[in-house]
C-alpha cells in the first residue's frame, strides 16, 4: 500500500501555480486600493503641491533652489531653525527623566495612589497646547503672580517655551515609558538577587537596558512634538523665532506661500529623521522579551515608595497647578486688580466673532473625525492584515498609514491649501469647508489609530479567517461578527484618541478653516493675539472639560464592555 | 486498489530563497487516517496548509476526489480544519461556533441548524456546552468542539494541525483514543499533522515520515517502525543504536571487530563504510549461548530504571566510544540478575538489523 507515486521520468518545465481569487479577495483587493487613492488624495498629493510650490515663484515658474537658497541667506530664518533644535533637545533632556522616574515609581514600586497619579499625568494629554503657555503667562507674565520668582527675568522666549512644552510632552513620554517598564521579566530580578547584585547594579544591569528601546523612543517623540508644535510658541514664544511660528508668519502674515511651502520642507525633515530613527529602534524592541518571560513583581520598599510618592506628588500637584491656573484666570474679572469670580470670560461673542459657535464646530469636528476615522482606519487596517497575497498593494497601503506620523500638522495644513485650492483641482469645492476639516484631522492622527489597531488585530488568533473559509463563510461577515465585537474596547480607544486630538489640535487646521468653521482651538490663538487673555482660558478650559467628560465617558464604556462581555473574554 | 481521495503531484513550496517543500509527491485514500510526521520545519504543515489552500504551493498539483484543485482557494475547497490554537471564535458560544458555517448557507431552517449542532456536540461528547464561551472550557473541551465546528458541513476531508500539541498528557491520550474512534465511526479521510511519533503511531493508518521538505518514508506504523527505509526514519521514529560498521560480504558486516549477519538492501559493495541501526529492545539476552548466531560478549556499564523496562548501556571491549544501548523487560533483568559490572552475551538477530549509507551526521 505504500505508494509514493513515482516522480515522472523527464522533467516538464514547471507551471508556477497562481490561486484564483474568490469574492472576499476581489473586494479586499479593491478595498486596499480605495485606501490607497484615499491616502493618496489626502496625504501623497497635497505632500507633493507642497513640495513643487517650494522650487516655483509667486507666478508659479520653476525656479529651483532659489527659495532654498533664499532662506538659508536670511538670518532671521535659519536662526529658528536652531531656535527649534535647541528647545526641542532641552524639553527631551528635562522631560526623559521626570518621566523615567514618575513611570518608576507607577510601575516598579508599591507606592500608594498610583491610579490617581496616572489620572493626573495624563491631564495634558486633554488640553490644546496653548493652556500650558497661558497658564505660564499668568504665572510668570509681565503680571504674573509669581513673576519676582524670575529675578527681573522674563517668561517670554525660550525659557516660556520649554517650560511649557515639558507640561505638554510629559504624558506622551510617560507612557511610552510605563510601557517599557511594563515589560521586565520578574526571572532576571531573581537571578540578579540571587546572585547577590546591589539594588544600584540591579538597576543600572537589568532595570535601565531592559528599558532601553522605550527612553530612546520617548526621547524621539518628544523631540517631534516640541519641534513641530505651534500653539506654545505662539502664545509665550515673544520675540524668540521657531520653525512653527515661521511657518505661520510667512503664510498667514506675508502671504508669501514659496517660502512658507519651504519652511514647511525645513520642519518635515526634522520630523522625518526622528520618525525613522525612532521606527528602527522600535523594530529592535520586539525581540527583547520571550514568551517564557515572567511578570515582575515589584516588592514594597518603604524608603523608596515615599521618595516616589514624593516626587509624584511634586510632579502631579505641577501639572494640577499649571492646569488650576487657567482655570482660575477664565474666573477672575480683570487680572490682577480684580479678581472677583465671574463668567464674562466665557461670553465668548464679547472677544471673537466667532462667539460659542466656534466650540460647536470644534465638537461637530470632533465628532465627524472620530467617526469616520475609526471606521477608515479600522477598516484599512483590517484589510492590511488580512488581505492575502497583494504583497505589494499592502506595502503601499501600509507605508501611507505610517507616512502621517513624520508629517507635522503645519506642514500637513499648509499642504493642503496648496493642493485643495489650487486651480482646476476638481476637489477644490471642499476648500474651507467643515468636510476638509475633518479630512484633515482623520490623516493628521492617522498612524497611531492605525497602530491601535493593528496591535489589536495582531492579538487575535491568525486561524480565524482560515477557519471562516473552510466553513465557507466570508471574511467579512466574519469581520462583523468576531473581529469587531472582540476589538471594541481597541476601536473605543481610536475613537476617543481622534476626537481628543481633532478638539485640542491647532497647527493642522489653523490654516484650513474659514469664518463660519473656525475652531474652538483657533480662537483661543486669536483671542489671546488681541489680548483678552481671560477669555482664551475661559476657551482652553471649555476644551480640556469637553476632552475629560469624553474621557470619562470612554472609561465607564469600556468598564461596561468588559463587564457585559466578561464571560468570554476572562481567560 | 481504490482510486486515490487525494493525489499530490511534485509540489514545491517555496518562501522566498526557502524552499519549505522539495517535489513532494502522495496519495491518500478514501477513509483514511494519516499522519504527516517530522520535526518542526520539515515541510508537514506547510504541506497540509497547500491541501488546504490557505498557502497555494509554488508549483504542482492536487487532485481532490477526481478533480483538480491547485488553483482554488480555500473557501472553494471541501475540507474541515481544526487547529493547534483551536481558533474558536471567543465571543461566540459554543453553538453558535459550531453552527457559524451552518447558519451562512441558505435554504436551513433554524430547527435543522439546533438538532445539527446537538448531533455534532453529542458526537464530540459535549453535549451540555452549548451556551458555554470558549473561555469557560478547558483546553481539550475547546479542541472537541473545534473538531464538532471543523465536522459542521460534513467536509470529505478533515485536516488536524497538531490538535493535541497545546494539551497535557493525559487529555493528549485521551482524546488521541476518541479523535480516532470518531474516525472510524466517520469514516472521513483525515489528515493530522504531528510531531509526536507515539500519536502517529498510535493513530495513524498510515504515517508520512517528512524530513527537510521531503518525504522519507510512507507506511504503516508497523513498517515505519520496523522497516525504517532511512537513517532519518530509524532515528526519527523510536530509538535506535547507530553503529558503524564495514561491509564485508554479500550479507555480512564487521563492527567493532565483529562479523555480523544481515540483510543488505544498500548495494555499494565490499569494503564501504555503512550505519548499521539496530533498536535496543531488538537486543536479545535470553538463551543467548556461544553459539548463537551474531552474538559476542559485552559488559553492563550502566543501567536505568525506566519503570516497566530498563535501558541498559553495553560496552564491548574494542567497541570504541558509541556505547550498545538495550532495553530489557523487568522480567528479564530479574532472570539474570542483571547488574552494572556483570558481562553479559548478547545477540543482535539478523532480521532485526538495518544497514544504511553512512550519514555524515551519524556515526
Amino acid at each position: 500500500m505504500t505508494t509514493v507515486a513515482a516522480a515522472a521520468a523527464a522533467t516538464p518545465p514547471v507551471l508556477v501555480i497562481r490561486r484564483r481569487l474568490d469574492r472576499d479577495d476581489i473586494l479586499m483587493r479593491g478595498g486596499l486600493v480605495l485606501l490607497i487613492v484615499w491616502m493618496g488624495v489626502t496625504l501623497v498629493l497635497p505632500l507633493w503641491a507642497l513640495l513643487s510650490k517650494s522650487f516655483r515663484n509667486q507666478n508659479g515658474e520653476f525656479v529651483g533652489l532659489a527659495n532654498y537658497l533664499q532662506y538659508f541667506a536670511t538670518p532671521a530664518l535659519v536662526d529658528s531653525v536652531w531656535n527649534s533644535l535647541f528647545v526641542s533637545i532641552v524639553t527631551t533632556l528635562i522631560v526623559l527623566p521626570l518621566a523615567f522616574v514618575y513611570a518608576y515609581a507607577l510601575q516598579r514600586s508599591c507606592m500608594r495612589f498610583k491610579g490617581l497619579f496616572t489620572a493626573l499625568a495624563l491631564i495634558p494629554i486633554l488640553a490644546p497646547s496653548l493652556l500650558p503657555a497661558i497658564s505660564l503667562v499668568y504665572l510668570f507674565g509681565n503680571q504674573g503672580i509669581l513673576k519676582s520668582l524670575l529675578f527681573g527675568g522674563s517668561i517670554y522666549g525660550a525659557g516660556g517655551i520649554i517650560v511649557a512644552q515639558v507640561f505638554y510632552c510629559f504624558p506622551h513620554a510617560l507612557m511610552i515609558l510605563v510601557a517599557a517598564l511594563s515589560m521586565a521579566d520578574g526571572r532576571l530580578y531573581e537571578a540578579a538577587d540571587a546572585l547577590g547584585a546591589s539594588k544600584t547594579r540591579v538597576f543600572f544591569t537589568v532595570t535601565l537596558p531592559g528599558a532601553k528601546y522605550g527612553v530612546i523612543s520617548a526621547g524621539f517623540v518628544i523631540f517631534t512634538l516640541v519641534v513641530t508644535d505651534f500653539g506654545i510658541a505662539k502664545v509665550i514664544g515673544g520675540r524668540f523665532n521657531v520653525l512653527a511660528t515661521d511657518i505661520f508668519k510667512q503664510v498667514i502674515g506675508q502671504q508669501n506661500f514659496e517660502m512658507g511651502a519651504v519652511v514647511g520642507f525645513v520642519l518635515l525633515i526634522p520630523a522625518v529623521v526622528a520618525f525613522a530613527a525612532n521606527r528602527i529602534t522600535e523594530r529592535k524592541q520586539v525581540a527583547l522579551l520571550s514568551a517564557r518571560a515572567v511578570p515582575h513583581e515589584p516588592r514594597p520598599a518603604p524608603a523608596r515608595d515615599w521618595l516616589l510618592l514624593m516626587f509624584c506628588a511634586v510632579v502631579g500637584g505641577l501639572i494640577l497647578g499649571v492646569l488650576a491656573m487657567s482655570v482660575w484666570a477664565s474666573f477672575v474679572t480683570r487680572w490682577p486688580y480684580n479678581l472677583a469670580m465671574t463668567l464674562n470670560n466665557y461670553a465668548f461673542s464679547e472677544f471673537d466673532s466667532s462667539g460659542w459657535s466656534a466650540y460647536w464646530t470644534s465638537l461637530e469636528l470632533a465628532g465627524w473625525t472620530a467617526a469616520i476615522g475609526t471606521v477608515v482606519v479600522f477598516l484599512g487596517a483590517w484589510l492590511l492584515e488580512k488581505t492575502r497575497g497583494f504583497a505589494w498593494g499592502r506595502g503601499i497601503a501600509q507605508f501611507m498609514a505610517m507616512l502621517p506620523m513624520a508629517v507635522p500638522g503645519l506642514v500637513l495644513g499648509l499642504a493642503y491649501i496648496f493642493f485643495f485650492n489650487a486651480r482646476g483641482n476638481p476637489l477644490g469645492f471642499l476648500y474651507a469647508t467643515m468636510a476638509i476639516l475633518v479630512i484633515n484631522s482623520v490623516t493628521h492622527f492617522y498612524t497611531v489609530s492605525h497602530l491601535t489597531a493593528t496591535t489589536a488585530l495582531k492579538q487575535l488568533d491568525g486561524e480565524f479567517e482560515s477557519v471562516s473559509a473552510s466553513l465557507k463563510v466570508s471574511l467579512f461577515r466574519t469581520m462583523a461578527r468576531v473581529t469587531v465585537p472582540v476589538c471594541l474596547p481597541a476601536v473605543l480607544d481610536v475613537s476617543i484618541y481622534l476626537f481628543v486630538n481633532a478638539m485640542t489640535t491647532v497647527s493642522a487646521v489653523i490654516f484650513l478653516y474659514s469664518t463660519e468653521t473656525k475652531p474652538a482651538a483657533v480662537t483661543i490663538v486669536n483671542m489671546d493675539e488681541a489680548g483678552f487673555t481671560a477669555a482664551a482660558a475661559a476657551m482652553a478650559v471649555c476644551i480640556v472639560a469637553t476632552s475629560a467628560a469624553v474621557k470619562i465617558v470612554h472609561l465607564m464604556l469600556t468598564r461596561r464592555i468588559e463587564r457585559t462581555t466578561q464571560a468570554w473574554r476572562k481567560r | 486498489m481504490t482510486a486515490p481521495y487525494l493525489r499530490i503531484e511534485r509540489l514545491v513550496k517555496q518562501f522566498g530563497a526557502f524552499t519549505a517543500l522539495k517535489d513532494v509527491s502522495l496519495e491518500i485514500f478514501p477513509g483514511e487516517f494519516v499522519c504527516f510526521l517530522g520535526p518542526s520545519g520539515c515541510g508537514k504543515t506547510t504541506l497540509l496548509r497547500a491541501i488546504a489552500g490557505l498557502d497555494i504551493q509554488t508549483s504542482g498539483r492536487i487532485f481532490q476526489s477526481g478533480k483538480e484543485i491547485s488553483t482554488l482557494p480555500a473557501s472553494k475547497r471541501d475540507f474541515g480544519i481544526v487547529f493547534q490554537s483551536y481558533a474558536l471564535f471567543p465571543n461566540l458560544s459554543v453553538e453558535a461556533n459550531v453552527a457559524y458555517g451552518l447558519v451562512s448557507r441558505g435554504g436551513v431552517s433554524k430547527v435543522e441548524v439546533k438538532s445539527r449542532v446537538a448531533d455534532l456536540l453529542r458526537l464530540v461528547g459535549m453535549p451540555e456546552a452549548a451556551r458555554k464561551y470558549p473561555a469557560q472550557l478547558s483546553g481539550g473541551q475547546q479542541q472537541r468542539v473545534a473538531l464538532a465546528r471543523a465536522l459542521a458541513l460534513s467536509p470529505g476531508l478533515l485536516l488536524l494541525d497538531e490538535p493535541l500539541s497545546a494539551l497535557d498528557a493525559r487529555v493528549r491520550a485521551h482524546l488521541r483514543g476518541e479523535i480516532r474512534h470518531l474516525h472510524q465511526r466517520l469514516k472521513v479521510t483525515t489528515i493530522m499533522v504531528t510531531h509526536d511519533q507515539e500519536e502517529a503511531l498510535t493513530m495513524a493508518d498510515r504515517i508520512v515520515v517528512m524530513n527537510q521538505g521531503v518525504i522519507e518514508q510512507v507506511g504503516t506504523p508497523t513498517e515505519v517502525y520496523r522497516q525504517p527505509t532511512s537513517a532519518f526514519v530509524a532515528d526519527f521514529v523510536g530509538t535506535t543504536n547507530f553503529l558503524p560498521a564495514v561491509i564485508t560480504g554479500p550479507s555480512q558486516v564487521r563492527y567493532a571487530g565483529i562479523d555480523l549477519d544481515c540483510e543488505l538492501d544498500v548495494r555499494p559493495g565490499v569494503g564501504h563504510d555503512v550505519t548499521l541501526a539496530v533498536r535496543p529492545e531488538d537486543i536479545v539476552v535470553r538463551g543467548v549461548a556461544a553459539g548463537t548466531p551474531n552474538s559476542f560478549a559485552t559488559r553492563v556499564a550502566d543501567i536505568e530504571f525506566l519503570g516497566s523496562f530498563c535501558r541498559v548501556e553495553l560496552a564491548l571491549d574494542n567497541g570504541g566510544a558509541t556505547p550498545l544501548l538495550a532495553d530489557f523487560s523487568i522480567n528479564v533483568v530479574r532472570d539474570l540478575s542483571i547488574s552494572e559490572g556483570m558481562d553479559l552475551r548478547i545477540a543482535m538477530p539478523p532480521e532485526r538489523l538495518r544497514v544504511f549509507p553512512r550519514a555524515p551526521q551519524l556515526p
